[in-house]
């Protein structure tokens, strides 16, 4: 190839020339039987490469496809938690504060055993003091000023009495 | 954007212009199917490439998931801001070129006599589009001879050749990725483009 115009020939043929530039070449072009030659090739071969059915098999693109899709779920099962924690940095560090100030205060190193111990009791002690006000408390005298299980007894037995006189009316 | 490509017909969101930043901005914030139309999109360019440049086509697919794994593992740190599509094809680069060095005393079998799963005979590779018989015999003849003299091209060549062809990147572009003057660029495949018409000429006789 002697043609001082070959490289331009390339840059013609696809389209990297202005306007100035791609009228030149075809006047060079009707004078150059070689670039004509080269470019007749770049047409056959650019042919012979655009019928060239170049996609990837089936199962290449979905076993990509599920790979990224592993990586997803484990992106969000996992991999935000961490992202999370470090794009919100002053919020984690301030949560981690607070949780170390509240074990400090509420479980403090060599605690009293006593104290412990009175904290378990406190349901013990609560079922104490509930059964003494039930023990206070006036049972006796009811809205009519009589006994409450009396007056209901006596109200249930009433009509009991009444029930059965009518059937035997009837 | 993302509920955008889920609601969307992939190859609409394609035709729809959007753009490959736009993808992966959709795809890192985990929309799949953003990677789905990104890797449609380059498929083509990229395994026409790998097949062209290795000639064997299970060591193009294992070149191809390994282009693809690269830019999956990698997607958070990728910065959007970059034009995709040279980010891409310099990894398919250099996946062949050190696939090139590893393998300097390996001889693939070309594309032809390759026996692998998803390997057909390059007369089926091709898109036969004339209807009468004698006429895609002659096609058929014709391209494979023009893959014949393109085995006969240097590596570096037919890369400039396919580069310029399949990923339609300008020379400047090439020269980027092959990280070469773009003069060194035009001289490979001017270089080629003399050696094709020498075989051709030859084939142009024989047909």
């Amino acid at each position: 190839m002697t043609c001082k115009y070959s490289e331009k020939i390339l840059l013609y043929f696809y389209g990297e020339m202005d306007n100035a530039q791609c009228k030149e070449i075809k006047e060079h072009l009707e004078s150059c039987a070689e670039c004509k030659k080269n470019l007749e090739v770049l047409r056959d071969v650019s042919g012979h490469l655009d019928s060239f059915k170049g996609n990837a098999p089936a199962h290449l693109i979905e076993g990509l496809i599920r790979e990224a899709r592993k990586r997803e779920i484990w992106k969000f099962n996992v991999g935000n938690i961490f992202e999370n924690i470090f794009s919100h940095w002053k919020v984690s560090a301030s949560t981690l504060v607070f949780a170390c100030l509240m074990f400090a205060v509420f479980f403090p190193f060599g605690a009293d055993k006593d104290r412990l111990k009175w904290i378990s009791n406190i349901d013990s002690d609560l079922d104490g003091l509930e059964y003494s006000m039930y023990e206070e408390y006036d049972f006796s005298l009811g809205e009519y000023g009589e006994s409450v299980e009396d007056f209901e007894y006596e109200n249930i037995d009433d009509e009991i009495e009444s029930i059965n006189k009518n059937r035997r009316i009837l | 954007m993302t509920r955008t490509l889920r609601k969307s017909n992939k190859f609409n969101a394609i035709s729809v212009g959007v753009t490959d930043a736009e993808l992966i901005k959709a795809y890192k914030k985990g929309d799949t199917q953003a990677l789905e139309i990104i890797m449609k999109k380059y498929e083509k360019p990229i395994y026409a490439y790998l097949l062209k440049m290795v000639r064997n086509a299970d060591y193009a697919n294992d070149l191809f998931q390994e282009i693809f794994l690269k830019f999956i593992k990698n997607i958070q740190s990728y910065n959007e801001e970059k034009k995709f599509a040279n980010w891409i094809y310099t990894v398919a680069h250099n996946a062949v070129m050190d696939g090139f060095r590893k393998n300097k005393n390996r001889c693939f079998e070309s594309l032809d006599r390759s026996n692998g799963e998803d390997s057909a005979p390059i007369s089926e590779t091709m898109d036969s589009k004339e209807p009468l018989p004698e006429n895609i015999l002659i096609k058929n003849e014709i391209n494979k001879k023009i893959e014949t003299a393109f085995e006969i091209l240097s590596n570096e060549q037919r890369e400039v050749f396919i580069m310029r062809h399949y990923w339609g990147l300008s020379f400047k572009e090439i020269a980027e990725i092959l990280k070469v003057p773009i003069g060194t660029a035009l001289a490979r495949m001017s270089r080629a483009l003399g050696r094709l018409k020498v075989e051709m000429g030859h084939i142009g006789e024989a047909v």
